[in-house]
């Protein structure tokens, strides 16, 4: 009876552990700037193993020792996965800069564009803006948004369009018609 | 055109003579017919679930499925077009932080849009036996 009874409190125990374990990990993927060592992994798991050692009696030895043992590996493996989920989450924030979308161009869907067409265009280019920084460098992504406003703007407002076709036009009549002309 | 449109019925006079008939016929043809950008944004707004049918869900989707990658100001002039001619309608929905407080506009097709997609299969699939057969 005591042989089962430690072996379920051996199962419980390991299964907090490596709950610890999954959750310090998640945590360290989720916010990498955030300072979670593996001392406060250590702190936690020690105080586990205090609290089996404190009840030694319903444990043997050797469950102690393969406790003990397997949270050392635990620890290192630990260690090894946050360097690794840190160093993933490194590489997009050195290129997602934060990036303010550029106030001309809002400026600019804001004036030509109706309200709503300008509420839900401006915020699906605001959205898309961080994803871009990430793809391109982020001149490339404002080059993007500025791109992204023109061609709204020309395609949802008449007067603009008229603007562009007839100077268009007016570039195309000086170019040909002068030759003509002479 | 020919003889071949639907609606237009006795209206439709021969086409060595086109009159105004003729012409209104073959504008309402047009405009019942589904260009193929059309018919690509009428698709992702139908594969897409509602929360996710909004601008730069249709962009990604489109993007995703025919490698094109479209600008914000084409697939909205498209889906008014669409909504004009009642395929889709759209509602304002939550302001997010990452939209910097702007709304979303989503996007629903509707019945008519629906069976405008199967025409333009049924059309598609017509012609795929023309060719198969040629």
């Amino acid at each position: 009876m005591p042989d089962e009874r430690s072996s379920l409190e051996f199962v419980v125990k390991y299964q907090q552990i490596e709950q610890l374990l999954n959750q310090v990990i998640a945590e360290s993927k989720r916010d990498p700037s955030e300072k979670i060592t593996v001392d406060q992994f250590v702190a936690e798991t020690t105080a586990i193993l205090e609290d089996l050692k404190s009840r030694g009696k319903l444990l043997d030895n050797n469950m102690l020792a393969e406790l003990h043992r397997a949270t050392l590996q635990r620890e290192q493996d630990l260690e090894f996965e946050i360097k690794a989920a840190r160093s993933t989450e490194e590489k997009p924030a050195t290129s997602t800069e934060p990036v303010v979308p550029p106030t001309a161009a809002c400026f600019l869907l804001d004036l030509f564009l109706s309200r709503a067409d300008a509420l839900a265009i401006l915020g699906d280019i605001v959205e898309e803006l961080p994803a871009k920084v990430a793809q391109y460098h982020p001149w490339g992504a404002r080059v993007w948004f500025w791109s992204e406003t023109m061609r709204a703007i020309v395609r949802h407002n008449p007067i603009c369009r008229w603007l562009l076709i007839s100077g268009l036009l007016r570039i195309g009549k000086w170019i040909f018609g002068s030759g003509a002309a002479e | 055109l020919g003889e071949k449109v639907p609606f237009a019925g006795s209206l439709l006079p021969t086409a060595a003579s086109p009159d105004i008939f003729y012409l209104v016929a073959k504008i309402e043809f047009r405009m019942d017919q589904l260009g193929r950008f059309e018919e690509v944004v009428l698709l992702a707004v139908m594969r897409l679930p509602e929360k996710d049918a909004y601008g730069v869900g249709i962009r990604r989707e489109i993007a995703e499925r025919t490698g094109r990658d479209v600008s914000f100001g084409a697939i909205y002039t498209t889906l008014e077009r669409l909504a004009r001619k009642g395929y889709v309608e759209s509602r304002m929905g939550e302001a997010t932080p990452e939209r910097g407080g702007r709304a979303k506009r989503y996007f629903r097709i509707k019945a008519p849009g629906i069976r405008a997609l199967e025409r333009s299969r049924e059309t598609i699939a017509s012609m795929g036996g023309l060719v198969h057969a040629g």
